[in-house]
């Protein structure tokens, strides 16, 4: 499995890397140790952000609510600091188990429902969006506490200490996905949801867990988010859909539910900060990214379509007497509201 | 681990135990234990059709049973009600002679019945042996434990003969190897009843031969296996008893095989008194060859398949389930690829991608078998379902379409058929499954197409609506149509085809005329069936 | 299952499932409450209630909610909230989604913004080069999907970023201050009364050509059949490609309009435009009436939905209620339609069979055993 998932980043990791050193010697900002360090942070916020969405997938669902999430424990955390004077590790302590409560709210109402993850975090991420600013009449909270803001901010030399907290996450989500029999159950029910029903596992439960970790981590990122920009503001979060679906997606995990790569995740969270970077420096439009990482988006689920179904096909006759045919991959993704492709 | 010793201690496969006994030899136990597994007067209906009729399976430790039964004869759900999917409308389920209630397949385990079907159910991002242990892997301090992963599905999987690594990705396994994966998934649970559902139907014959004699060491470890085939070849060379179903009833229940011939068995299966009536008319004059395949193969693994169908004839495919037919019948409309040989229509050599060429330029229709999915809109009304094959025949010039429009052509279709209902505004999901599959079919013949595929046209609606689908066909027949029917149903097949293609594991098997006479007919074609004994070659 | 055994008459769904098709002067035979309740005619008739009682509520409660100005503020409003309604529900219908609604309508508004301010073209040449953008760039998407096989959501996601990234960078961001004052009057005149924007008689003009489509033309029957059932229509003859296609296309076509219509009232544009068409685009599909499986659509409601909303969020403002609190309405108005939409789907009680369906064992056709 680990070289299935390898492969697919590997290229763009060594073209980036190839590119970096390339452009560092060109210009001389961008290999400078400030610019990696801007590199190295946004790449460590992205990877977050990006594991957020990723605990959705493996299940088999998504999330839009990654950022409304983010949002709401913004202002959450900002309030009980500057308003009601929390000691910080009580704000932030408070500040995720709300995120994570966001997230159990958005799985119970899917896996009561049976609507698709779509559409209900849709509604409910705006709602959560809507609270923030309802909460602080749009007025961000200013005053950041200290220890965050040189978390945040800190570094030595090129390494931002914002790096360490990625790396955490990242390795903390691979390990449960990997060891905890609720991350199994999770990647059980996203990879062959009728196998995992009929072994005794819980949907319910697989959909709870991976919201649930969801709005954990994007209660992380906001924590993170709120360092770098030293505010909090309730429009945290408004811009995170893309980067939420990318980082994963180019990063090896399946749309379709099943398989997750952390460590992808975060190997694309760098790519995509350097090429943010290297636009940038450059004097590229940013606009520029927001097309590119589309299109990035569609070659890397493209490329995962065309390795999967190359395996299906090499399975030998008994695989192709499905009386339904061939569906391609991602006909699963959006289930619930029974979106499909067009055949040809 | 459990306390009860395990049933299946590790054994290597191969080994004549002491007191093995070969399929069919007359070995009648001394004395009578409960049977481990017992369902007992059982019925169940679907939406006012019965699917069974008060059926019994009796199953003893020790054995290997087959079950029989054409399609639609009730196998699939006498096992969905021995493993809990449902339960039944009337009669009981016993395990071990005590009377039990399975409220679904993880309770059914539970109790020691575990199934493995024809489709395969692993994830395929885990592990082999992560997938034996599904839901329930060994942990260590409330971690996944990948080393006791391992180590407790090797011996599970030497018992079946898997002797690949326990952590590879269940992803490569060969369909035989999938399968033999589940029997190991079901063993490892302790069970004591093995249902298994076609399991020959996509495995090579080494991989067959493996399986039998893993079935056997089962066997004389006192599990009880289900064994569901149509292949006798196979069944009188593994099996002990036999029970045969028949429209959701038994026909033969539990009688060794040793006592049963095969000529029993097959007429057990299809032999059925046929009303004289409605004979079919064999002096229709068939004209030119309107569908040809020439020496086809096709995405679903058909191979060399030829056949053709005539003006005014009726062809039926005859097979069991798994044959292949439906399958072919897509492809030759367009719904899945040829990937070999000619299709030829009226003579010529045609490329027909989709359904869309197949009806608009060489007029060929599909009443597909699937009707509520595939056959119709059931949210939408009769006319729209009818009408759907010529809205561009029919619209305005500019492009205008109306219900006023396509009025007349549905109308008068739906005259034709008789269907019943209450207007053409109805939605079809109202109609009874006769009705039903009559507005499926109007489509076709209000786009007047002229080679006509019928798949399973009879399935699940009721007698007289039975009678008017083939007294439809025969007009239609009379009518020059060409008409290839697919069908399980040999009294069918022998009122109404002039010839009959037999179609089994994506072959065909062979070709009769239809004399019409039913006992000679379906041995015949029983025979043809019963007797193939492979369909995957070598892997 | 066979002929020997007698058939019992199969089981009907209370109320017989939705109304056939058949246009809105034919109603179906046998409508108990549960099947009316079903139908998309009811929306209509609770939005129209909806509607009126929030008048009458904020007409009373709050000053200035009944005024000329305000009302037709809220018109010019659901205007565009309704165009945008119907460019959504052109997909859903076909049982996808269209997250690029706002992206397309960013495209089309920087090319109006540029060819009307720094190219100086003529307005109407601008008005149809800007349709053919937004069809164009639609049909786009229609092709990726259909030559890649994947999902609607993915592609539209990828393209939303796409197109609106792309429509920043071609613009450099720059505003645009349109000054036609053709399009000054559509958007900011009046028609008839001094309560209602012209943008209104766009809206409904929109509402009547939809409902034409799905009503009177070939192509409409087919969207409607593909979305209620690909499969089938795909094994009837219907060429899907085709009919996705002229979908995709036909909701470009009203994402630029709803472009022009933003256009017309805020005269002041940038291609940041459209990007929080998203939500109030399936507001507008859901509260209507629409059902998310596809298969079906009610413009009516689609138009009336737009109005109730846009009412229900102009009273909240005159009430003082902060806009931010109106934010997190539309998100909980949006769950609340969409648990609601899926209820009344569940009285038909497929879902559940169908998983019963699936987890039984192959054997046969569609019935089982």
């Amino acid at each position: 499995m680990s070289q299935v998932l390898r492969a697919k980043w590997l290229p763009l990791l060594v073209a980036t890397v190839v590119a970096g050193i390339v452009l560092g010697i060109e210009t001389k900002s961008f290999g400078a140790s400030f610019n990696v360090y801007v590199i190295l942070q946004t790449a460590a916020f992205d990877a977050v952000v990006g594991l957020a969405q990723m605990v959705v997938l493996a299940v088999g669902d998504m999330s839009l609510a990654v950022g409304g999430i983010g949002g709401l424990v913004t202002i959450a955390i900002g309030n009980a600091v500057d308003v009601h004077h929390w000691p910080v590790a009580a704000a932030v302590v408070a500040g995720l188990v709300l995120g994570t409560l966001c997230g159990v709210v958005n799985g119970v109402i899917i896996a009561r429902t049976q609507l698709s993850g779509f559409i209900v975090t849709l509604a409910t991420g705006s709602a959560f969006t809507g609270i923030a600013y309802g909460v602080t009449s749009a007025i961000p909270y200013s005053s950041v506490p200290s220890s965050i803001v040189s978390l945040s901010q800190g570094r030595a030399s090129f390494f931002p200490y914002l790096l360490l907290v990625a790396f955490g996450a990242t390795a903390l989500v691979g390990a449960a996905l990997r060891w905890l029999p609720d991350g199994r159950t999770v990647l059980a029910v996203g990879g062959n949801r009728d196998a995992a029903t009929l072994s005794g596992l819980s949907r319910t439960r697989a959909l709870v867990v991976a919201h649930g970790s969801s709005g954990l981590l994007a209660g992380v990122a906001a924590v993170m988010y709120m360092g770098v920009l030293q505010s909090a503001t309730p429009a945290t979060g408004t811009d995170w859909l893309i980067i939420s679906f990318a980082v994963p997606i180019i990063g090896g995990t399946a749309l379709t539910g099943g398989e997750a790569s952390s460590v992808g995740g975060l190997i694309a969270a760098v790519v995509l900060a350097t090429i943010n970077d290297a636009l940038i420096v450059l004097n590229v439009n940013t606009n520029a990214v927001e097309m590119a990482e589309g299109l990035l988006i569609l070659a890397a689920v493209l490329a995962g379509q065309v390795g999967r179904l190359a395996s299906l096909q090499g399975r030998g006759r008994g695989a192709g007497r499905s009386r339904q045919g061939r569906r391609s991959a991602s006909d699963t993704a959006a289930r619930g509201s029974g979106l499909e492709p067009v055949a040809q | 681990m459990s306390a009860r010793e395990p049933l299946g201690m590790p054994v290597t496969p191969g080994e004549p135990p002491a007191r093995r006994r070969s399929g069919g030899g007359p070995v009648p136990p001394a004395v009578l234990p409960p049977p481990v597994l017992e369902l007992r007067d059982v019925s169940k209906s679907f939406g006012g059709v019965a699917a069974l009729d008060g059926a019994d399976l009796v199953l003893a430790a020790g054995e290997i049973h087959a079950l029989i039964g054409e399609n639609g004869a009730g196998k699939s759900t006498l096992i969905n009600v021995a493993t809990g999917v449902f339960p039944p409308d009337a009669g009981a389920v016993l395990v071990d002679g005590e009377p039990v209630e399975l409220t679904s397949p993880r309770f059914a385990a539970e109790h020691g019945v575990a199934v493995v079907h024809q489709e395969r159910n692993l994830v395929g991002a885990f592990s082999v042996a992560e997938n034996l242990f599904l839901g329930r892997a060994p942990t260590r301090h409330g971690l996944v434990s990948y080393r006791r992963v391992a180590d407790e599905a090797r011996p599970w999987l030497e018992q079946v003969g898997l002797g690949l690594d326990p952590l590879a990705d269940a992803r490569r396994l060969s369909p035989g190897q999938a399968q033999l994966l589940e029997i190991a998934k079901a063993l490892a649970q302790r069970c004591k009843v093995l249902l298994l559902d076609e399991p020959t139907s996509s495995i090579t014959e080494g991989e067959s031969e493996h399986l039998f004699a893993i079935l056997r060491d089962l066997r004389d470890q006192g599990t009880a296996i289900l064994f569901v085939s149509h292949k006798l070849e196979e069944i009188y060379a593994l099996c002990d008893r036999v029970t045969v179903l028949r429209d959701g009833r038994n026909v033969v229940t539990a009688r060794p095989l040793g006592e049963v011939t095969r000529d029993e068995v097959v007429h057990a299966m299809v032999g059925r008194t046929v009303d004289a009536a409605a004979a079919h008319d064999h002096a229709a004059p068939v004209g030119a060859t309107r569908l040809e395949l020439d020496s086809v193969s096709t995405e679903y693994g058909h191979h060399g398949v030829s056949l053709a169908v005539h003006a005014g004839e009726i062809v039926a495919l005859y097979g069991l389930v798994g044959a292949g037919r439906t399958e072919l019948a897509r492809c030759v409309v367009g719904l899945a690829k040829i990937t070999a040989g000619r299709l030829l229509v009226d003579g010529e050599p045609v490329r027909i991608r989709n359904p869309y060429d197949a009806l608009h330029r060489h007029g060929l229709g599909y009443v597909s078998e699937d009707r509520k999915a595939e056959g119709l809109i059931l949210q939408h009304s009769i006319s729209r379902n009818v009408g759907i094959t010529i809205w561009d025949k029919v619209r305005h010039r500019l492009g205008w379409l109306s219900e006023s429009r396509t009025r007349p052509a549905v109308e008068s279709h739906v005259d034709r058929l008789r269907v019943k209902m209450q207007g053409i505004a109805q939605p079809v999901s109202g109609l009874s499954g006769g009705n039903q599959q009559k507005v499926s079919a109007a489509k076709w013949l209000a786009a007047e197409a002229e080679i006509l595929v019928f798949d399973e046209p009879t399935v699940g609606i009721d007698v007289a609506a039975k009678e008017e689908m083939h007294q439809l066909l025969r007009e239609l027949a009379h009518g020059g149509a060409a008409i290839l029917l697919i069908s399980s149903d040999l009294r069918e097949v022998v009122r109404l085809a002039d010839r009959i293609l037999v179609m089994g594991d994506f072959r065909l098997l062979g070709e009769l005329a239809n004399t019409g006479d039913y006992p000679t007919v379906s041995r015949v074609v029983m025979e043809q069936i019963t007797s193939s004994v492979h369909n995957v070659g070598p892997a | 299952m066979k002929s020997t055994t007698r058939e019992l008459p199969t089981t009907r769904e209370p109320g017989g499932g939705p109304p056939g098709r058949d246009g809105p002067g034919v109603a179906s035979v046998r409508r108990g409450i549960v099947g009316w309740l079903v139908s998309g005619q009811s929306s209509v008739v609770g939005l129209v209630l909806l509607t009126v009682v929030t008048w009458t509520i904020f007409g009373t409660v709050g000053s200035g909610f009944l005024t000329s100005f305000n009302l037709y503020s809220i018109g010019q409003l659901a205007a565009r909230d309704a165009v945008l309604g119907m460019a959504q529900a052109i997909l859903v219908v076909m049982a996808r989604m269209n997250l690029a609604v706002g992206s397309v309508g960013a495209i089309c508004v920087s090319l109006l913004g540029y060819m009307l301010v720094d190219a100086h073209i003529a307005l109407p040449l601008a008005i149809l080069v800007i349709v053919v953008a937004g069809v164009l760039a639609s049909l786009l998407m229609g092709v990726v999907e259909l030559k890649t096989g994947l999902s609607s959501f993915i592609v539209t996601l990828a393209f939303l970023s796409a197109y609106g990234g792309g429509a920043l960078l071609l613009t450099r961001n720059a505003n645009y201050e349109i000054t036609s004052s053709v399009l000054g009057r559509l958007g900011s005149g009046t028609l008839v009364s001094a309560a209602v924007c012209p943008l209104v008689a766009v809206a409904v003009v929109c509402g009547v050509v939809v409902w034409l489509v799905y009503n009177k033309t070939a192509i409409g029957w087919k969207m409607l059949a593909v979305g209620a059932n690909e499969r089938a229509a795909r094994a009837s003859g219907v060429n899907t490609p085709r009919v996705l296609l002229a979908g995709y296309a036909l909701s470009g076509l009203l994402c630029a309009v709803a472009a022009l219509m933003e256009a017309s009232y805020e005269l002041n544009v940038n291609a940041s435009l459209g990007t929080n068409w998203l939500l109030p685009s399936f507001i507008a599909v859901v509260l209507g009436g629409v059902a998310l499986a596809g298969g079906d659509i009610t413009v009516a409601g689609i138009l009336l939905a737009a109005l109730f909303y846009d009412s229900l969020q102009s009273g909240l403002t005159i009430l003082n209620v902060p806009s931010y609190w109106l934010d997190l309405a539309e998100g909980l108005v949006l769950l609340a339609a969409v648990v609601a939409d899926q209820m009344r789907r569940r009285r038909q009680s497929r879902v559940r069979h169908e998983r019963r369906q699936r987890l039984t064992v192959a054997g046969g056709s569609a019935s089982p055993a």
